[in-house]
């Protein structure tokens, strides 16, 4: 199976893969790390609102929902 | 000794602490409930130790105040008890092998462990212990199965000790402790997951909650009506003859029963109008007011339970960024349509202070507390829909023209949402009932006091005739700019120690329709109660919160002499229609004025 990388945003919704880097500032890194959005992490797509909304992830047993911006800067492998 | 409640958001560490002490605090089910810390006792072998619960947080180095509090409290505790979500055990033990390095005895409750059972997750409990170094408890909060264990281990945990690591390394470990303990098995995806699907539906969610949100509006205004007529009917039955005869005890004409008791006339008791504080004074209290918190609260509790907030905070967020407000603004909003207090202090959550600032102020600038708004049905509703319909429109319009104002105006920028969303979860009825009957407990002991104060004062003021003269001096604003007679001016002054008292003010004043929609509007807006400015000062600071008061002042002035003026002009239906459109315009107006002017007039601010 070919693997396709792509920003978070940009995914489909009910599509999964495994975060492989978050290109925001550390503030941001960080605070999405310790909710468990974190690079390796296997994510599921669960939502996305319309007119550039927040999205929702869910993350082992989390649901996260993330701003739009900052869904751009998480780029997935999708499986 | 003290014993610190440790963990991550919305894992049961209040609900815990509920049990473990037998002190009553709240619990809901959304991340950031509890934002200041709360000390209780408990006792094990005759000895006395001090328990403290602590606000959430999910990790040591955070930026919203409420985790800070956490992180802070750190250093005074003598035995950890972290408290994790056995269904979520992945992203808790990362929190767990941060506290570790704090060498102290430490304690894993593993809570909602009937949430676990039921998602088919098995945990091994001894296998944990051994892995951790450390005593591991498998609690349920809401029942407080498991909790009795708690004291011994706590009392008997050793030391234990885990080193600094990067937080890839600390992942990595967390995912080898979870591989060895963790068993999952397959099944069903059960109702209340499906219906979390949809509630953040993409198409579906928004109106959704609209229609939700509205039913329910209805809903508390509709029984409300119905239950304050009840209660007015029973006050004239009851309370009445015994008030009669307390007053020919007091005797007519003396000075308590004029503050007591205030003007009877023949025809037996208005309780509207009287102004004693035994009769309007308790008659607002408990035959207006009480009805519609008691129905607000039961409403509001069981949302909050069930997790919804967190899901409107998801659906509104797109919409709130465009007024300078953050997805997570919705949860001090709704607190606040209870009182103003508890929403102001959820500010602690947000994370930067443009963010408190632009949520605190048009929080207590624009959203009525229910005792408000029972009285706002009261001295509105009477005299038609169409009247009330203006007053919370204009409300709503002021709340976006006013976001769209301190958004450009007010300097940095709101950092975009990131928020846990927790599972559904069917409310407990036993703890709905306890919630109710702790915040009505809070409005008897918080805010009638304050009512009679108000009631008290306004007959001192009368009396001395300090009203008249203050009256007087305030006549260009009152009569000039809003058209409002000069006796409103004892509502005005009233309406900062108590909204509800100043409202009833109102009643006997003979004020036309619009006179009424007016002056309720301007005193919701103008400045909050004693109670909500003194906390408006302790979140936001002198500076801000003074800032704050100016922009009330300003908003109230625009608002109540542009009202008005159009009222003077258009009839009743079409200031509905003129209003809308004066909005647009001036959101447009301040939009695209600012976009050149931002950073000069965040120099000002
Ligand atoms: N099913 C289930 N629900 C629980 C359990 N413990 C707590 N809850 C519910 O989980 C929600 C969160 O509980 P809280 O006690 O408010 O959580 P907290 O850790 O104090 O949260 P913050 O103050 O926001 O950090 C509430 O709705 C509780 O009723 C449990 O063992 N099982
Ligand atoms: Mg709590």
């Amino acid at each position: 199976m070919i693997k396709r990388k792509s920003r978070l945003s940009d995914m489909n919704t009910g599509k999964s893969g495994v975060i492989l880097s978050v290109d925001g500032g550390k503030k941001t890194v960080d605070q999405l790390d310790s909710i468990g959005v974190r690079i390796g992490a296997h994510i599921i797509k669960k939502a996305s609102l319309a007119g550039k909304g927040p999205l929702v992830v869910q993350t082992a047993n989390t649901e996260v929902a993330i701003g739009y911006l900052t869904a751009r800067k998480i780029w997935v492998e999708v499986d | 000794m003290n014993i610190l409640l440790m963990g991550n958001p919305n894992v049961g560490k209040s609900a815990i602490f509920s049990h473990l002490t037998g002190v009553s605090i709240q619990t809901s089910n959304y991340p950031g409930t509890t934002v200041e810390y709360t000390k209780g006792s408990m006792t094990y072998n005759k000895q006395k130790y001090t328990v403290i619960d602590v606000p959430g947080t999910y990790r040591l180095n955070p930026e919203s105040q409420a985790e800070q509090v956490a992180t802070s409290m750190l250093d005074s505790g003598d035995i950890l008890v972290n408290v994790v979500d056995a269904t979520n055990l992945e992203r808790n033990l990362n929190l767990t092998l941060q506290l570790m390095k704090y060498k102290k005895p430490m304690v894993l409750v593993l809570n909602m462990w009937d949430d676990a059972l039921r998602k088919g997750i098995e945990i091994n409990v001894e296998k944990l212990e051994y892995l951790l170094k450390m005593p591991v408890i498998t609690t349920n909060g809401v029942t407080g199965e498991g909790v009795e264990l708690l004291p011994e281990k706590c009392i008997t945990a050793k030391p234990t000790y885990s080193p600094e690591m990067t937080p890839a390394t600390r992942w990595q470990k967390v995912g080898d402790i979870v591989g060895q303990v963790q068993n999952l098995s397959k099944r069903k995806i059960s109702f209340t997951e499906k219906l979390q699907d949809l509630t953040i539906h993409p198409l579906f969610g928004l109106p959704l909650a609209s229609v939700v949100l509205f039913v329910l509006f209805k809903g508390i205004v509709f029984a409300g009506e119905q239950m304050t007529q009840m209660t007015e009917a029973l006050f004239h039955r009851y309370y009445t003859p015994l008030l009669l005869k307390f007053g020919d005890f007091l005797g007519k004409g003396s000075f308590w029963y004029e503050v007591l008791l205030g003007t009877i006339g023949k025809s037996g008791i208005h309780y509207e109008s009287a102004m004693g504080v035994l009769t309007t004074g308790i008659f607002v209290s408990f035959g207006i007011v009480f009805p519609y918190i008691l129905l607000f609260y039961i409403v509001f509790g069981f949302l909050e339970d069930l997790g919804y907030l967190p899901r409107v905070a998801v659906i509104m967020d797109k919409m709130l960024h465009r007024i300078g407000l953050h997805g997570y603004s919705v949860i001090p909003m709704f607190l606040a349509c209870g009182c103003n207090v508890p929403g102001l202090m959820a500010l602690r959550n947000l994370e930067t202070r443009r963010e408190r600032f632009i949520t605190g102020v048009i929080t207590c600038t624009v959203i009525p507390c229910m005792a408000q708004t029972s009285l706002i049905f009261k001295a509105v509703g009477e005299r038609g829909n169409v009247y009330v319909t203006l007053v919370f429109l204009t409300l709503a319009t002021v709340w976006a023209v006013l976001g769209v104002f301190l958004k450009h105006a007010v300097r940095g920028n709101t950092p975009t949402l990131i928020l846990e969303i927790p599972p559904y979860r069917i409310p407990n009825f036993k703890n709905q009932v306890k919630k109710v009957w702790m915040r009505l407990k809070c409005f008897m002991k918080e805010a009638v006091p304050y009512v009679f104060l108000g009631v008290f004062l306004m007959n001192i003021l009368h009396v001395t005739g300090v009203i008249d003269i203050i009256g007087k001096a305030l006549s260009p604003l009152i009569n000039g700019i809003f058209g409002l007679p000069a006796e409103t001016v004892g509502a005005l002054i009233i309406g900062t120690v108590r909204k509800d008292a100043a409202l009833a003010l109102l009643l006997p004043l003979g004020l036309t329709d619009i006179q009424m929609v007016i002056a309720v509007v301007v005193l919701t807006l103008y400045i909050p109660c004693v109670a909500t400015v003194t906390v408006l000062f302790k979140e936001l600071g002198v500076k801000d919160a003074l800032k704050a008061l100016g922009v009330m002042f300003i908003t109230t002035v625009v608002t109540g002499g542009g009202l008005n003026l159009l009222c003077r002009i258009y009839t009743l239906k079409t200031v509905i229609f003129v209003e809308q459109a004066l909005a647009f315009i001036l959101i447009y107006i301040i939009s695209s004025m600012f976009k050149q002017k931002t950073d000069e007039i965040s120099e000002a601010l």
